[in-house]
């Protein structure tokens, strides 16, 4: 992906993308007996990837919520689910923005911002 | 699949209206009375189960709830003597659903909320897709 940094920027938002699908499903399966909330992790993996210096490789993990289960053997919270949702949707909005920022550049060194 | 967070979300309304047919249809059933030698009206209760193992949503496939299937109350329901009730039985006695009506609403309100949890998300998640759609613009 053109160089390092619009690297780093796809893998976010591949990873922001992943936890709004699992958020999406949480949501769906709230009255689910026993379902256990799905959380996704890939920041870890990518500050590894980006001290490697390979952004491609980082690694979208998806583990479960250690969240104590009500009476019906499920353990989604509405409250934390919808508070996760919207930081990841501003996260993937800034994401977004910063790689627009960046074909900004790109645009401005082809000459069509000239 | 293009947007997949719109299925798992579209998913959930499915089983949360569902749900709220199921506890409508109780709920106009709540006086439905059957002679003694019949059953009685059996209350529904839907059946939610997950779609997949959930790590499809961390890929992009198919995932979300479903009706795994609907479970009946008690067909026994509750006899009531009732002599002037024109099924009653030869003792006066007729047969009520057995079914509560606080539980019925509590259900209700239940399905009502998990619903509009569920167009929470189809909202925001037309929110993050517009943002990329706007990449490179």
């Amino acid at each position: 992906m053109i160089d390092s940094t619009g690297s780093v920027i796809y893998a976010a938002l591949n990873g922001l993308a992943a936890r709004q699908r699992v958020i999406a499903n949480n949501v769906a399966n709230v009255e689910t007996p026993g379902f256990i909330a799905g959380r996704v992790s890939f920041e870890d993996s990518l500050r590894e990837a980006i001290a490697g210096g390979e952004a491609g490789g980082t690694s979208v993990a998806m583990r479960r919520s250690a969240d104590p289960v009500n009476v019906n053997g499920n353990n989604v919270s509405l409250d934390n689910e919808v508070v996760s949702l919207t930081q990841t949707d501003l996260a993937y909005q800034f994401m977004v923005r910063a790689l627009n920022n960046k074909f900004g550049l790109l645009r401005t060194a082809i000459g069509a911002g000239a | 699949m293009l947007f997949p967070s719109f299925n798992t979300a579209a998913s959930g309304l499915g089983l949360f209206r569902t749900w709220m047919d199921a506890v409508a249809d109780n709920m106009a059933n709540l006086d439905t009375v059957r002679p003694t030698s019949e059953a009685a009206f059996q209350p529904r209760f839907v059946v939610a189960n997950a779609i997949g193992t959930g790590q499809e949503a961390v890929t992009g496939d198919p995932a979300g709830a479903q009706v795994a299937g609907i479970s009946f109350g008690d067909a026994a329901g509750r006899l009531v003597h009732d002599p002037t009730h024109p099924l009653a039985d030869a003792q006066g006695m007729v047969r009520h659903p057995d079914m509560d009506m606080g539980d019925q609403m509590t259900q209700l309100m239940v399905a009502q909320r998990g619903y509009q949890a569920n167009l929470a998300v189809i909202d925001r998640a037309r929110d993050a897709y517009q943002q990329a759609l706007s990449i490179g613009r």
